[in-house]
């Protein structure tokens, strides 16, 4: 039997949800209907909004209820995308669904009741501290001719996903950073997953035995500024790592917010035009969980001959990839498409021939979904292009 | 055939959910200090031949059942151990009727999109339900919702040309003058009785809404935003209704809101956009540029004979936007609204009766507070839609206890009163129905003929079957 030990803390939360519904779709007469809860948008039932959420994990602390393998796969049929915390405006509370959600999961996960498809990434990160499950020394062949140094000030954080996937968009960054005379450190095979996803999956243990080895490398570093481009690291690092380890040594920066800078400063400057018209994705983690908004738009409306439009849902109403910070695309790829198809179809609405976003995740379930008819970029693999980079 | 099995030929496998975690999650509805009502199972139909086969399928099991649409209504029109009809699906436009003034609807359709959708070819609905966000067509006409434009727009049964409703038999019809199919759906008194009447504020015991005409208008070219501030409730009320008085019949102002907002000094009102203490009056204007201008020079007269402006308020701002951000702490704290309908002029001498009954109840002690304030919406019969809301933190047993006694010491106080509610609910009926003499014996004896198995919302404005069913704590 599963213990509620986790859920009891966040009771303040889900007691507090009046079922008002705004976590469901809401209305902005001026632009049309707002999906709130994609999972909802594609299965239709309220169990799968905060509200049906929160009336859940009251049943499940009152003793109404109890885990079945159903209520499992549904616990993990949500994306996480906090849509729904930040829509939350009735009781002027924001409750957080994600976080009740999260300590669902860690919930199952004690009672030894993860789902299997998860269960492998798990264990993948446990053994190869990547989620990929590959073998440390494959994780930096994206650096190999970069003699990147150990030691620094400013670290480059590839995460597994640009490591292994999206080696270009880990090497555009080097390159941009170059170009200012910045020569990042790289902690090598020493990066381990920022545990992120874990946290997110329910393995908090996992997530922390991470994040402390983490900490400890980094600190050997020297590193002051951290640089990532990966928006669920970025994510994790800000924000879920200062929970585990108190006062941390340095800053998190978002390659993004960077960039941005070092343009402001004068620093690089574009030299290419870009013949595009372009809209941009707002990353969850980037954008809902860590309020980075503009800087991504102020890059993009700085490239010479790059048009930008902006979707109907953006900014904090952004509708989510599907991707679910990797989880749902693993772990139920049919409904992972159905909403990455409705963002795709809102990018063709935006008559833009090309989607930029600024997560690998993103990237990665975008990518799937256009099949090729439209361009998909992450953000540095465009900046660098725009600043005539070799990469 | 079982019952889920049955459900599933109509609504198909996808369209049913009778897990107990799925019906965990449709428990409850918007603010109500209730616990949980559960139904048997929950279906999803996406047209009407679906809901007809429903209807019959439940007569024939003797099942009840009850439609729902965005379950933001917060009087507990939540009926347990029902198939709940899911009517979200249901949500296309069907017509706009540029030639009759009138745009035909799915009842499932949220009224935010309905707004979008005729804004975009000029038009609005007028009527401005206050869960703009949420609520849907169907679920507003069973409850006849009131709405922040109440003062030109009136509760939103004045609004209403036609409705098709299946009854409970299972027969399907048209009310208003579509009755004749030949006819377009562009008068209601027609033919025979106001039949459409009859499904207005009716909860959804006489049949299921499956497509609501509505009446439309030209999109106002501006809105112009007023408020102010006076020293007593009874100047507050006599401004409103001169305001009123003027507008009558309603629409010879562009009066589109008048909100008066009435507390002692010492409560602090939290309803956004309003932060200020004392009696507040804010005021919209909504019509062409040249009336509002003219007719807002003339209003402002009469609003400042007895009060003054509020000063540092930004009445424009979207109350949607407007709630505050996250104060930790401030767990549990939902609402319950007591709406019902009375003159404007005994507004001041009702809400001083109640302040005193809210005050005597000693309310704060079990963590009730009446930030809703005392006052309400100017609708458009010189009457105030007035609202003596309560907020009550949800997580302590005690305190949900004690919010219901004082609410059903409020409807008593209503009633006795004179005021007219125009929504009852599991929250109120207990009180109100019995009191309601020949007129309830009447609706007794339509919903016996209209529906001689009990089995649509049963519980629900006929007492006694409703009694005892909802296991509050």
């Amino acid at each position: 039997m599963i213990k509620n030990k986790n859920l009891e803390k966040w009771k303040n939360e889900f007691y507090s949800c009046c079922n008002c519904g705004l976590c469901r779709e809401q209305i902005d007469y001026k632009s049309g209907t707002y999906g709130i809860c994609p999972v909802w948008e594609v299965y239709g039932s309220d169990s799968y909004t905060g509200r049906g959420r929160s009336n859940i994990a009251q049943a499940l602390l009152e003793g109404r209820l109890e885990y079945t393998p159903r209520l499992i796969e549904h616990t993990y049929k949500c994306l996480l995308c906090g849509n729904c915390k930040e829509h939350c405006t009735w009781t002027g509370l924001y409750i957080d669904v994600p976080e009740i959600v999260k300590a669902m999961r860690r919930d199952i996960v004690d009672g030894g009741l993860e789902l299997e498809s998860l269960k492998k990434v798990d264990s993948n990160v446990e053994k190869f501290h990547n989620v990929f499950g590959k073998n440390p020394s494959e994780m930096t062949k994206w650096a190999a001719d970069l003699n990147l140094p150990k030691k620094g000030n400013i670290l480059y954080w590839s995460g597994c996903y640009n490591s292994f996937r999206y080696p270009k968009t880990s090497r555009s960054v080097v390159a941009i950073l170059r170009e200012a005379n910045i020569n990042p450190a790289y902690l090598g095979e020493e990066e381990w997953c920022c545990g992120g996803p874990q946290d997110a999956n329910g393995q908090k243990n996992l997530s922390e035995e991470l994040i402390k080895h983490n900490v400890k490398m980094i600190k050997a570093s020297g590193a002051k500024i951290i640089i990532t481009a990966c928006a669920g690291c970025y994510h994790s690092l800000k924000s879920d790592w200062p929970k585990v380890i108190d006062g941390l040594p340095f800053k998190i920066v978002h390659i993004s917010e960077f960039v941005a800078g070092l343009l402001t400063k004068g620093e690089i400057r574009f030299k290419k035009p870009i013949s595009r018209k372009v809209t941009y994705h707002d990353p969850c983690h980037l954008g809902r969980y860590e309020g980075v908004y503009d800087p991504p738009r102020d890059i993009l409306k700085t490239i010479p001959k790059l048009e930008f439009v902006e979707m109907l849902r953006n900014r904090e109403n952004a509708w989510c990839c599907g991707g679910g910070g990797g989880a749902t695309a693993v772990a139920f790829p049919e409904l992972s498409n159905k909403i990455v198809k409705i963002r795709i179809d809102e990018a063709k609405n935006a008559k833009a021939d090309s989607i930029v976003t600024a997560c690998p995740f993103c990237k990665n379930t975008l990518t799937n979904a256009t099949k090729n008819n439209m361009e998909v970029y992450d953000l540095p693999v465009l900046i660098a292009e725009a600043m005539d980079l070799e990469v | 055939m079982e019952l889920k099995e049955s459900l599933e030929k109509i609504v198909g496998f996808n369209n049913v959910a009778d897990d107990d975690f799925e019906i965990e999650a449709y428990t409850k509805n918007w603010g109500c200090p209730t616990v949980p009502r559960r139904p048997i199972i929950i279906v999803r139909p996406i047209n009407k031949e679906q809901i007809i086969e429903i209807v019959n399928l439940a007569n024939q099991k003797k099942v009840p059942i009850a439609p729902f649409g965005g379950k933001s209504n917060c009087i507990d029109a939540w009926p347990e151990n029902v198939i709940a009809i899911d009517m979200t699906s249901m949500n296309k436009l069907i017509e706009v009727n540029e030639e009759s003034l009138t745009v035909t609807a799915e009842a499932g359709m949220h009224w935010g999109e309905l707004f979008y959708k005729l804004a975009k070819r000029g038009w609005t609905p007028g009527f401005r339900i206050h869960s703009l966000g949420t609520a849907t067509l169907g679920g507003s006409v069973a409850l006849c919702a009131n709405g922040a434009t109440g003062a030109r727009y009136g509760l939103l049964g004045e609004q209403i040309i036609s409705l098709q409703v299946i009854l409970p038999n299972g027969d399907i019809i048209n009310t208003g003058s579509s009755a004749n199919p030949k006819a377009q759906k562009f008068q209601r008194y027609s033919y025979v009785s106001d039949l459409t009447g009859l499904f207005i504020g009716s909860n959804g015991i006489f049949g299921i809404i499956t497509e609501v005409t509505l009446k439309i208008y030209p999109l106002p070219e501006t809105y112009s935003y007023y408020g102010y501030q006076y020293e007593t409730m009874e100047a507050a009320a006599r401004t409103v209704y001169k305001i009123q008085k003027r507008s009558f019949p309603h629409g010879g102002l562009p009066v589109e809101s008048m909100y008066l907002k009435l507390g002692e000094k010492s409560l602090k009102m939290r309803n956004p956009p309003i932060y200020a203490e004392g009696i507040i009056f804010p005021l919209v204007l909504a019509g062409r540029r040249d009336e509002v201008e003219f007719y807002g020079e003339k209003l402002e007269e009469i609003c400042l004979k007895e009060g003054g402006p509020i000063k540092n308020i930004d009445l424009s701002i979207d109350p949607l936007k407007a709630w505050p951000k996250r104060k930790d702490g401030n767990y549990g704290l939902m609402m319950v609204s007591f709406c019902s309908n009375i003159p404007t002029l005994q507004v001041p001498k009702v809400g001083r009766e109640f302040f005193k009954l809210y005050k005597e109840f000693e309310a704060e002690k079990y963590k009730i507070y009446p930030n809703l304030g005392f006052g309400g919406h100017a609708c458009n019969q010189c009457d105030i839609t007035f609202s003596a809301g309560l907020s009550f933190d949800y997580r302590f047993t005690e305190t949900r206890q004690k919010t219901r006694e004082l609410i059903e010491k409020y409807y008593e106080l209503g009633m006795d009163l004179g005021l007219a509610p125009h929504y009852i609910g599991l929250l109120r009926q207990n009180v109100i129905m019995p009191k309601l003499g020949h007129t309830y014996e009447l609706l007794r004896t339509i919903k016996k003929t209209l529906d001689p198995n009990n089995i649509m919302v049963p519980g629900l404005l006929v007492l006694p079957e409703s009694r005892g069913e909802g296991k509050d704590d």
